[in-house]
């Protein structure tokens, strides 16, 4: 009996085509309430709202976010007691939770309701003193009211508790744009501090994407904790394949014609150990795969490894393509001796086959050459002194250093040139 | 679709370990053998097991397991 009733329950919703009678006669889900509540809400369709969220609670749904959603009817209706009791309603559900409870504020500042957002994170200071994550939010808050002296101000104040992290970062990038080359006290003294540039200096590496050469770049970035994702970081290819992948717009890469497995590589490091490298034959690439013949079960032949990692390339290529298209990152290209000018933009010109693309070379110093060359605004050459043998154990080696000095003024030049780079 | 549930699944099977248990704060290197090669497997597998494909900046602001599944739930509330 009650599957035929149910079964009359699933059928009606699609004779009646309406969306709130589908919500009554099926089993709701709190995700499809607070969705269709959301857009009641936007339509400021109040009652509809309400109704929807009380029959919702006679079902025994509950959760957190319901509360949010009542604390939304009652702003909308200028009722901010019993808005303020709804935000209560959804902290009570986990008082002892910080996190939960600046989820408050973050909603709030999605309603962009500053004041009432600055209410509750009073609160919370007060409830949580030694939370770092408390003057997060506050610095989060200075900033949405364009009060950058304070937001570096709440940041400094965090440091008092806990150290800064990639979270904030992007406020610190907030603030340094919004106080426009006129600092106050703390934001000078926040933009100066050691800790802050190192994180600036990490943000500035992950914007940057490696066109190979070799994995030094790749190690680099690792060095600084990122991890990123992309074609070309454990790879390498010959130059003028790379410029002609790039003018076919990455097309047959990675194809079933082209695709093949390699137990060793030319011109990588590691070509000794027993890892299985993926090649393309039509571009000469070649990239680790962290896949060794140990690694893999013994009744895999060599074409079900292949099969097995070549939707992984496909997927960095699709990854590439709309990075290039997008146009948003800058690429490093880390060149073996001999390239002249015009091989830099011609690989340039290519890379900007699909979109505006930056780019910076690496090269080895040369006598009566300068280390940092801009060819053109979109285009650098820098110089070091020599290439970096990479490895967790060598993070101190004193090329590194450069390393740092070449990304970190890199990127002050693209971003001179193109703003939009910051705060992507 | 529990979307918690089937990010776990695909993690036991990326590691082959059916009793591993994911947590929101978990990051590259957190587990053998995870590295950036690894981290390939796991979306490739969510984009199979919930019918989506990420776009790279969406790849690119993924850093914790707890970001993946926000991610998924995302891409599955969009379609």
């Amino acid at each position: 009996m009650g599957k035929i009733i149910s079964t009359v329950i699933d059928i009606k919703p699609k004779r009646v085509n309406n969306r709130l009678m589908s919500f009554f006669f099926s089993t709701p889900k709190i995700e499809d309430v607070l969705s269709e509540a959301r857009k009641l809400l936007k339509e400021s369709k109040l009652k509809a709202a309400a109704d929807l969220l009380k029959k919702a609670q006679k079902k025994n749904l509950f959760h957190a976010e319901l509360c949010l959603a009542w604390s939304q009817i009652h702003a909308q209706k200028g009722d901010q007691s019993s808005q303020r009791a709804a935000i209560l309603e959804f902290i009570a559900e986990h008082p002892n939770d910080v996190l939960h409870h600046l989820k408050v504020v973050d909603f709030l500042l999605s309603e962009n309701d500053h004041h009432n957002a600055q209410y509750f994170l009073t609160e919370i200071k007060r409830r949580f003193p030694l939370s770092g994550f408390t003057h997060t939010s506050q610095a989060l808050l200075h900033c949405e009211r364009e009060e950058y002296e304070l937001a570096a101000g709440s940041l400094l104040q965090k440091q008092e508790v806990k150290t800064l992290d990639d979270g904030d970062t992007k406020l610190i990038l907030r603030i340094r744009k919004g106080i426009a080359g006129k600092p106050g006290n703390n934001a000078l003294k926040l933009l100066s501090d050691a800790q802050v540039r190192h994180l600036l200096l990490r943000y500035a590496y992950e914007r940057f994407e490696s066109l190979g050469g070799d994995c030094e770049f790749g190690f680099h970035q690792r060095r600084h904790g990122k991890e990123p994702l992309s074609l070309f970081r454990w790879a390498g290819m010959p130059r003028e394949r790379m410029v002609e992948l790039f003018n076919n717009q990455l097309k047959d890469f990675a194809s079933i014609e082209t695709a093949a497995l390699k137990p060793n590589a030319p011109g990588l490091e590691g070509g000794e150990s027993l890892e299985f490298y993926f090649h393309d034959i039509k571009y000469e690439y070649y990239s680790h795969t962290s896949t060794t013949k140990k690694s893999v079960n013994f009744v895999e032949t060599e074409v079900d490894i292949l099969n097995k990692l070549r939707p992984h390339f496909l997927m960095l290529t699709r990854k590439l393509r709309e990075d290039l298209e997008d146009g948003e990152k800058v690429f490093i290209y880390k060149s073996r001796p001999g390239l002249s000018i015009e091989n830099c933009i011609e690989l340039h010109d290519a890379l900007c086959t699909l979109g505006n693309n930056k780019l910076i070379i690496i090269l080895l110093k040369e006598e009566g050459k300068t280390d940092f060359e801009v060819i053109r605004p979109n285009l650098l050459i820098a110089r070091v002194t020599s290439w970096w043998g990479g490895g967790a154990s060598e993070y101190t080696h004193p090329i590194t250093k450069e390393w740092d000095f070449i990304i970190e003024r890199a990127y002050q030049h693209f971003v001179t040139h193109y703003p939009e780079l910051d705060l992507i | 679709m529990n979307i918690n549930q089937g990010v776990q699944e695909v993690f036991q099977k990326a590691f082959g370990n059916p009793r591993l248990i994911i947590k929101h704060n978990m990051v590259t290197g957190d587990l053998k053998e995870w590295d950036s090669f690894k981290n390939v497997e796991i979306l490739l597998a969510c984009e199979a097991r919930f019918g989506i494909q990420f776009r790279s900046k969406e790849i690119d602001a993924i850093r914790s397991v707890g970001d993946l599944i926000t991610a998924c739930e995302q891409k599955l509330n969009a379609a």
